[in-house]
């Protein structure tokens, strides 16, 4: 039986220059970085876009990880991934608002695949599109890609105690909105 | 008997729910004072947790790793990119040199190290001494990497580093870190991307020895490892400060030093945090159940917001460390709402009635008011006391950080939070 390799014993492979090693390391998150910026972004194009350039910022950072047992790739991927947000998003201060995303195709390719994501999709992001970004920012870490308060509050850069605070604005502001929904 | 603030609560059952420990009736059964504000809450966030999870279109997937692939291969091949492995200097050219000699000892076998160091020491603190004594020294504290006088600059730290003890050391390199994003931040907002990467580099070289001296020092110590973390809280602040005004300004060129930058410090402030829990000096991060009968030092319908607090006392909320003990008359909450308070050494305003809000800090800060309408955003940089320094537990910097939330624009019954460097605690808030 095939042991899958750890996430640190990738990146000590990637670090020694191994391409295939990375690739593993891609395999393995790609999903949640596209997530980081499908809910972001007006265009599932864009979302791709900046899935790949945070993969190959990753690469070039790769030397600095410490791979070793205290090793959360994902959540410094997750933070590559943010940084990159924040630069693009800060010099395209023409990008759409969120709340345009709400009629964007959906990514699957199958008709009527698309259809239904494309149904599901649209409530969470026209839900999210009503959220401040930081707000946003933390349904998205708990909820969507299941980080905890605490990595939550490393990738914000605030306190535990106001990632709490935060999740609880996020989700009374949800809540109201699911209200209006029903009604 | 107080309950604890909602959001810690809620913040528990979402973990145990995740966990698979407990069901939303179960965290309700236990929260029955609770349960007509919590179960929306909770279904709210089951219900994004049920949403259909988005994944990128397979042809995507496989191209882009394609791409991605062969593009790593072909910068491994170039020399000048891909991975960089070389590690930071603190100082360049003369001054790295005198500076490893000075570590390590000049590599001539005749001589006994200490000697060498000695006279190498000798050597710098003259140097440092002289162009201090012609106010060269004082004229490079302004200095930007790119300023003639900033080899001065640095050569003057080195020589205070030099001549002081471990902790001071520490303390040093920490300073010093800080300093080289004030000049980042200076240079970006200048629109200078010449000299960003060097002052990045620098700042990472001050960050590794700071840890390094920390792991050195900090083993039972842990004001080593709390002042580690409170630094380089600030530092995070700031670099998030710096990242923005180089997108902002569209700095591209020295980007990778700011990732590594940002990954430096988070690696550095995870350091600090697991040290410092390893010495059972704070809560973790989650509360731990059951909560049982809680002791809030805080009752529920007052909301005292403290700023200056010295953490003692076990079993407060959720049965860690909780109770604040400290001069909180400063910082009773005036608002509508719930105030969430921790901290140490700042004195500390909860937000203004009618208002939402967070704020934290290390130093003495001053609390902006409340933003109307909207969610706030950072503040950071110096702040003006508006009160005497209370004493605090380890050397305070003279500037503070902070961030501020605000939202809902004067309505009542809004949230306040506040933290500090060092303490924890809560309080519970007005009804």
């Amino acid at each position: 039986m095939r042991v899958e390799p750890t996430d640190a014993e990738l990146v000590r492979r990637s670090q020694a220059g191994d391409a295939e090693a990375f690739g593993e390391l891609y395999e393995r998150y790609v999903d949640d970085v596209y997530r980081f910026f499908y809910y972001r972004v007006t265009q599932p194009a864009d979302a791709e876009d900046l899935t790949e350039a945070t993969f190959l910022r990753a690469w070039r950072s790769i030397g600095r990880v410490k791979a070793d047992a205290t090793l959360n790739f994902r959540a410094w991927l997750l933070r590559i991934a943010r940084n990159l947000w924040i630069d693009r998003h800060r010099t395209a201060r023409d990008e759409a608002p969120l709340d345009a995303a709400a009629s964007k195709p959906a990514a699957t390719p199958d008709p009527e695949d698309a259809l239904l994501a494309s149904e599901a999709h649209d409530d969470l992001t026209r839900a999210l599109a009503q959220l401040p970004e930081r707000l946003r920012d933390v349904v998205l870490y708990r909820f969507v890609h299941g980080l905890s308060h605490r990595e939550t509050a490393a990738l914000l850069g605030v306190s535990e105690a106001h990632v709490r605070v935060l999740q609880h604005r996020a989700l009374q502001r949800l809540r109201q909105w699911l209200t209006a929904q029903e009604e | 008997m107080t309950q604890p603030p909602l959001e810690d609560v809620l913040a528990w059952c979402l973990e145990e729910l995740r966990a698979g420990r407990l069901s939303v009736d179960d965290c309700l059964a236990r929260y029955p004072a609770y349960r007509a504000e919590l179960e929306p809450l909770l279904r709210a966030a089951l219900w994004v947790q049920q949403q259909e999870p988005v994944r990128p279109d397979p042809a995507f997937r496989a191209a882009a790793k394609t791409r991605l692939l062969n593009r790593i291969r072909a910068e491994a091949q170039a020399p000048t990119t891909g991975q960089e492995k070389t590690p930071k200097s603190v100082t360049s050219g003369l001054l790295l040199r005198l500076w490893g000699w000075m570590r390590r000892g000049i590599p001539i076998p005749s001589q006994p190290r200490w000697r060498l160091n000695m006279i190498w020491a000798l050597i710098l603190a003259a140097v440092a001494l002289v162009a201090g004594g012609g106010g060269v020294a004082y004229a490079s504290t302004d200095a930007l990497p790119d300023d003639t006088l900033y080899p001065v600059k640095l050569l003057v730290e080195d020589a205070q580093l030099l001549f002081a003890d471990p902790a001071e050391d520490l303390q040093l390199h920490l300073e010093f870190a800080q300093r080289r994003l004030d000049e980042a931040l200076r240079l970006a907002q200048q629109g200078q991307a010449e000299g960003l990467d060097r002052a990045m580099a620098n700042y990472e070289a001050h960050v590794q020895q700071a840890l390094q001296l920390a792991q050195e020092m900090g083993q039972a110590d842990p004001q080593v490892w709390a002042l580690v973390e409170a630094q380089v809280a600030q530092h995070q602040e700031r670099l998030q400060a710096l990242r923005e005004e180089m997108a902002q300004r569209g700095l591209a060129e020295a980007q990778q030093h700011m990732e590594e930058a940002q990954a430096r410090a988070q690696e550095a402030h995870e350091q600090a945090r697991q040290a410092m829990e390893a010495m059972g000096q704070r809560p973790e991060g989650m509360p731990t159940p059951p909560f049982g009968p809680m002791e809030s030092p805080m009752p529920g319908g007052e909301g005292h917001g403290e700023g200056q607090g010295e953490m003692n006392g076990q079993g407060g909320m959720f049965g860690g460390q909780g109770e604040m003990n400290g001069n909180g008359g400063m910082g009773e909450m005036e608002g509508n709402g719930q105030g969430h308070g921790e901290g140490q050494g700042g004195m500390m305003t909860p937000p203004a009635p009618g208002g939402q809000g967070h704020d934290e800090g290390q130093g003495t800060m001053t609390p902006p008011s409340p933003m109307p309408g909207g969610e706030g955003d950072h503040d950071q940089g110096n702040m003006t006391p508006p009160y005497p320094m209370p004493t605090a537990t380890m050397p305070m910097p003279g500037s503070g950080s902070g961030h501020d939330g605000g939202e809902g624009g004067g309505m009542p019954g809004g949230s306040g939070g506040g933290s500090g460097m060092g303490g924890w605690g809560n309080s519970g808030g007005m009804p």
